[in-house]
C-alpha cells in the first residue's frame, strides 16, 4: 500500500515536471514589440544599441526555450532581460540620432548661417583730382 | 562486554535515527561555511551596483530623468533583497541584470533629452542669426539705395555743369557734333603768331574757358589737333602743328585738365576745312581742334586709367607724318 503510495506521488511529480506552461502571451508580446522597436529605430546602425539588441534577441530565445522546458518562473526572469536590453537598444539607438543631428544644427548655426559683412560703398565716379585754376 | 562488541554498540547508537540529532553540529558546520560563501554577491549584482550609484551621481541624470532613475532603484531594491533572501541564485541574476539596464536606460533618457534640448537651442540662435542677417540685408539695402540716390544727383549736378560750360564756351568757340565726338575749333590766329607755337597772351581768356568745360566732361577723352595751311613745306607744316597742339594741351593740362585723358597730335596741312587759295580760307585751315571723343561706358563713369589707355589714334589724324605726344 505504501509502495503505491509512493509511486502515485512519484508519477504525479514526474508529470509536472515534464508539462510546460506557456509564457504570458501578453508579455512575449511586449517583449517581441521591444525588440521590433528598436529594430524600426535603428538599433542596428549603433554598436552599443546592436549589441543591446542581439541580447534582447538572445534573452527571448532563452525564455520560450526555458518555457518549453517547465522552467516558466525563471523564463519570465528572462523574458524581463530580453525587455530590459530591447529598451535600452531603441533609447540608445534614439539618443545616437538625436545627438547627431544637434551637432550638426549646432555646427549650421554656428557657421552655416554666415552673416554678411557690412555693405561695402557703392563704387561713386571718381570726382577729378585736379587743382582748380 | 569485550572491547570490540562495546565499539559496535556505539556505532550502532550512533547510526540509530534516534542519535542522529548528535552529529548536527558536525554536519551544520560544512553549511555554514557553505552559507558564508553565498554571501559573495554575483557579478550582476556588482555591475548594477555601480551603474546606479554612477547615474545617481550624475546631475543631469537625477534632474532630467528622476522617473527612470526611480526604477532602476526599485529594481536593484528587489536584486538586493531577493540576494539578501536567496543568495546568488539565477533569479537573483536576472533581477540584478535588469537593475543594471534601468539604471543605464535612466542615463540614456537624460542624454537623449540633452541631445534633444541642444537641438531646440541650435533652431533659436539659427533663427536669431537669420533674423540678424535679414536685418543687416535691409540696413545694406538701404544703404545702397541711399547712396544710389546721392550718385544719381551728383551726376545730374555734374551734367548740368558741363552743359553749361559748353554753353558758354559756344559763344567763344565754334562747337560741331560729329562722329568722332564734338569738336571745339579754335583759330589759330587767336592763338598764335605767325610761324609761332608759344601761346599768345589773348588766347589765355579763350583757353580758360575750354578748360573749364573739359573739366566738366567727366570720363572722356580729349584729343587736341594742330592743323595749318598749306604755306611751307609739309615737314615743317607737321612740325609746327604739333608744337601748336602741345602748347595748347599744355596750357590745358596746367588748369587742370587731367593729363592722362589728353593727347596732342599734329596733323599739318593735310586735313584742309576751306580753300588754301585764297587768304580767308588759309586762314580757317590754320586752326586748333579740341575733340572730346564720346564716351564709351554709359553715364561715362569709367575710371580715368581704363580709358587713358583705351585711346584710339584718330581717324582723320592717322596721315603720314602724324605724331602722338605720350598722354604721361
Amino acid at each position: 500500500m505504501k509502495t503505491i503510495a509512493l509511486g502515485l506521488v512519484a508519477l504525479s511529480a514526474l508529470a509536472a515536471g515534464c508539462a510546460s506552461t506557456p509564457l504570458p502571451a501578453d508579455r512575449m508580446g511586449n517583449a517581441q514589440a521591444s525588440i521590433r522597436g528598436a529594430e524600426v529605430a535603428g538599433a542596428r546602425g549603433e554598436p552599443t544599441a546592436a549589441l543591446h539588441l542581439r541580447l534582447a534577441q538572445e534573452n527571448y530565445d532563452k525564455a520560450i526555450k526555458m518555457a518549453k522546458d517547465g522552467d516558466t518562473e525563471r523564463a519570465k526572469l528572462v523574458l524581463q532581460r530580453s525587455e530590459a536590453d530591447a529598451e535600452l537598444a531603441l533609447l540608445l539607438a534614439k539618443e545616437h540620432t538625436e545627438r547627431a543631428e544637434a551637432q550638426r544644427l549646432m555646427e549650421q548655426a554656428q557657421g552655416g548661417v554666415v552673416v554678411p559683412p557690412p555693405a561695402s560703398p557703392v563704387p561713386a565716379t571718381p570726382a577729378p583730382q585736379t587743382p582748380v585754376p | 562486554m569485550t572491547k570490540t562488541n562495546e565499539r559496535t554498540l556505539k556505532e550502532n547508537a550512533m547510526n540509530s535515527p534516534r542519535n542522529l540529532w548528535k552529529l548536527l553540529p558536525l554536519t551544520a558546520l560544512p553549511l555554514f561555511a557553505l552559507g558564508c560563501s553565498s554571501t559573495q554577491p554575483p557579478r550582476e549584482l556588482i555591475d548594477a551596483r555601480a551603474a546606479y550609484a554612477r547615474a545617481q551621481a550624475d546631475a543631469r541624470v537625477t534632474s532630467l530623468a528622476p522617473t527612470q532613475l526611480h526604477v532602476a532603484k526599485t529594481t536593484l531594491d528587489t536584486a538586493e533583497r531577493h540576494f539578501r533572501d536567496e543568495g546568488d541564485e539565477p533569479e537573483t541574476r536576472d533581477l540584478a541584470y535588469i537593475a543594471e539596464r534601468r539604471a543605464r536606460y535612466a542615463e540614456v533618457q537624460a542624454g537623449l533629452l540633452t541631445a534633444q534640448r541642444q537641438k531646440a537651442e541650435a533652431v533659436t540662435e539659427s533663427q536669431r542669426r537669420l533674423a540678424m542677417s535679414a536685418q543687416q540685408s535691409q540696413s545694406d539695402l538701404r544703404q545702397t539705395k541711399s547712396q544710389l540716390d546721392q550718385e544719381k544727383a551728383r551726376r545730374q549736378q555734374a551734367e548740368l555743369r558741363a552743359k553749361e560750360a559748353m554753353d558758354s564756351l559756344a559763344r567763344i568757340a565754334a562747337i560741331k557734333q560729329e562722329d568722332r565726338g564734338m569738336v571745339i575749333t579754335l583759330s589759330g590766329s587767336v592763338l598764335f603768331a605767325s610761324g609761332k607755337w608759344t601761346l599768345l597772351p589773348s588766347a589765355s581768356s579763350r583757353l580758360e574757358e575750354v578748360a573749364r568745360a573739359l573739366k566738366e566732361q567727366e570720363g572722356r577723352n580729349i584729343t587736341i589737333e594742330g592743323h595749318t595751311d598749306s604755306v611751307g613745306n609739309d615737314a615743317s607744316n607737321m612740325t609746327l602743328s604739333q608744337k601748336r597742339a602741345d602748347s595748347v594741351r599744355e596750357f590745358l593740362v596746367s588748369r587742370g585738365v587731367p593729363a592722362d585723358r589728353v593727347r596732342s597730335v599734329g596733323v599739318g596741312e593735310g586735313r584742309p576745312v576751306a580753300d588754301n587759295q585764297s587768304t580767308e580760307g588759309r586762314a580757317n585751315n590754320r586752326r586748333v581742334e579740341i575733340i572730346i571723343e564720346a564716351s564709351r561706358e554709359t553715364g561715362g563713369n569709367q575710371p580715368a586709367g581704363t580709358l587713358g589707355s583705351g585711346i584710339q589714334p584718330s581717324s582723320t589724324g592717322s596721315g603720314s607724318g602724324t605724331t602722338t605726344q605720350p598722354n604721361r
